[in-house]
């Protein structure tokens, strides 16, 4: 049975994360979320220098995201409706020494051009973005809540670097 | 990524954790102490750590680290992390563990009559060995002393591992003064001795000479005590095999640095066990006197007057141990003694005298035997 609509969206942004972590030199694993009711998709894991004293082996939990659906921008932010209230403020308080963070793949909204590969090259288009949900407001809602992608937060082989470097320094906080 | 879902509680202190990750020879970073962090390095990479609180595993946050160091250190051993959780509790444990194996078979369970018989061989297996320690002798008429009987008390319990069955015993090192060991590391190091040079004179084929080798030493290692203690720890009902493992505990490696030791005793081996056991049977006086005890088995035939007589079997409690005695009885005796073999918990009393044979006792000139 192929896979369903939602299922490629789910694969292809666990595709663009390893893609853009063995880039930059970390491993990434993927979680199981039957094993892990805290929504933990993914683990990056950075063994090497760090700006710090003594910490040279670090991790970034990581809930992934796919969307087709083109993402108004405000302020240089992208807007993303985030499901599930429950775990929405279990993010936004979670202060363990877990640092977790969002990352959000906007897809093209016609999937043909999702992925384009010839003996040339191999393209996916458009990206993915990440955000930390720690500090966000609260909120009344039932089902789900807005929340807002900083432009800048690409994640890119060096933007996820930089994102690695600050984790050990000090929690990653909401900047929507 | 290995689930976390099979630690069920961390039960650690950080304390233990640190003693377990310096036993493997992880390097600790110094400057993290002050941050009431432990950082430690892997042996073979600075950039392979682990991080845990200095103070304790009480809140969430600090759970959540600790399972993280517990996750990495699974994953840098290759062992489930229930394994490291197992190892780092008993880093600073003298730990004898008995293992039942099948060569064809796997055994992942005992009958219950069974490992109450393991446990009970175990106990005296260790308090032979404490015996020995404390009175280096072939045979310890009583195992009552007190240091013995306090290393029992400061045993404990472990957890079996899967695939086999497993009898595992754990004893908190704790030296007393600097370079002196301790009474229950002394005990077990004459125990693994013991079934070490057991092993090898079955292997050689040299079991006759044990006795007289034992007999000329100033300190002799195996007791009969321990022989039979032996002998009881194989489980004749499915002949399976014995390992006995003594391994020390981590943290005492630095000072009484020791090689664990390992003994196998396959099934084949338990006659030749009996019978070094037989030669370090001491030779107990003729005893007269009154006796108490069970009827264990009734095996006399129907006889003059179509009454029931003959012999039966006793398990006669004799200067601390339970003795089986074989005893020839007239009819009425031999009533007396079908009543107290049907009723669950009877004891009779029987004054006679009591020898030793090659292989058994028996109970003779029976002047008295009743039901008490």
């Amino acid at each position: 049975m192929p896979l369903t609509t939602q299922n490629i969206e789910s694969e292809l942004s666990h595709a663009y994360l390893h893609a853009v972590c063995a880039a930059s030199g970390m491993s990434c694993e993927v979680g199981g979320r039957h094993s892990d009711n805290t929504g933990i998709d993914a683990r990056i894991t950075f063994r090497g220098d760090l700006p710090h004293p003594y910490i040279r082996h670090t991790e970034l939990y990581v809930q992934l995201k796919a969307t087709k659906a083109s993402p108004a921008e405000i302020d240089g932010k992208f807007s993303y409706f985030f499901q599930g209230m429950d775990r929405y403020n279990r993010w936004r308080t979670d202060d363990t020494s877990q640092q977790k963070i969002l990352v959000v793949l906007f897809l093209p909204p016609n999937s043909s051009d999702w992925m384009v590969c010839s003996p040339e090259q191999l393209i996916m288009k458009k990206a993915a973005y990440w955000t930390s949900l720690y500090g966000a407001p609260e909120s009344e809602n039932s089902s789900g809540q807005t929340i807002y992608i900083p432009r800048n937060n690409i994640l890119t082989p060096e933007g996820l670097r930089i994102l690695v470097n600050n984790s050990v320094q000090n929690r990653i906080l909401y900047e929507g | 990524m290995s689930s976390l879902n099979d630690i069920i509680k961390i039960d650690i202190s950080p304390l233990e954790l640190s003693d377990y990750v310096r036993s493997l020879n992880w390097q600790i970073e110094d400057a993290a102490l002050a941050d009431g962090l432990y950082v430690f390095n892997s042996p073979e990479s600075k950039y392979f750590q682990i991080q845990f609180s200095t103070s304790s595993f009480d809140d969430t946050k600090e759970e959540e680290r600790v399972f993280t160091a517990i996750q990495r250190l699974s994953e840098y051993y290759k062992k489930s992390a229930k394994t490291i959780l197992d190892e780092a509790r008993e880093v600073n444990d003298d730990i004898f563990s008995l293992r039942y194996y099948s060569e064809n078979k796997k055994v992942n369970s005992m009958s219950f009559e069974e490992a109450l018989d393991a446990i009970e061989a175990t106990r005296q297996l260790l308090l032979s060995a404490g015996s020995s320690v404390v009175n280096p002798t072939l045979f310890h008429p009583k195992l009552n002393r007190t240091e013995p009987q306090e290393l029992i008390k400061k045993a404990r319990f472990r957890h079996t591992k899967e695939g086999s069955f497993v009898i595992k015993v754990s004893f908190p090192f704790e030296s007393l003064h600097g370079n002196e060991k301790p009474f229950s590391r002394r005990a077990l190091e004459k125990a693994g001795s013991a079934s070490k040079i057991i092993e090898n004179a079955i292997i050689k084929g040299e079991t006759r000479d044990l006795f007289e080798q034992q007999k000329s030493s100033d300190s002799p290692e195996i007791s009969y005590n321990f022989c039979e203690a032996l002998t009881r720890l194989f489980d004749d009902e499915r002949e399976l095999s014995l390992d006995l493992n003594f391994e020390w505990s981590k943290t005492s490696t630095v000072y009484f640095p020791a090689d664990s030791i390992r003994v196998k005793f396959p099934y084949s081996y338990k006659t030749r066990i009996e019978e070094v056991k037989e030669t370090f049977t001491p030779n107990r006086q003729t005893i007269s006197d009154s006796f108490v005890g069970t009827v264990d088995v009734l095996s006399g035939e129907i006889g003059y007057q179509n009454k029931r007589t003959g012999e039966i079997t006793l398990a006669l409690l004799v200067e601390g141990e339970i003795i089986k005695a074989k005893a020839n009885l007239t009819p009425d005796q031999y009533d007396t003694a079908v009543e107290a073999h049907r009723t669950p918990g009877s004891y009779i009393q029987v004054k006679g005298v009591l020898k030793q044979r090659k292989r058994i006792y028996v109970i003779e000139n029976i002047e008295s035997f009743s039901l008490m």
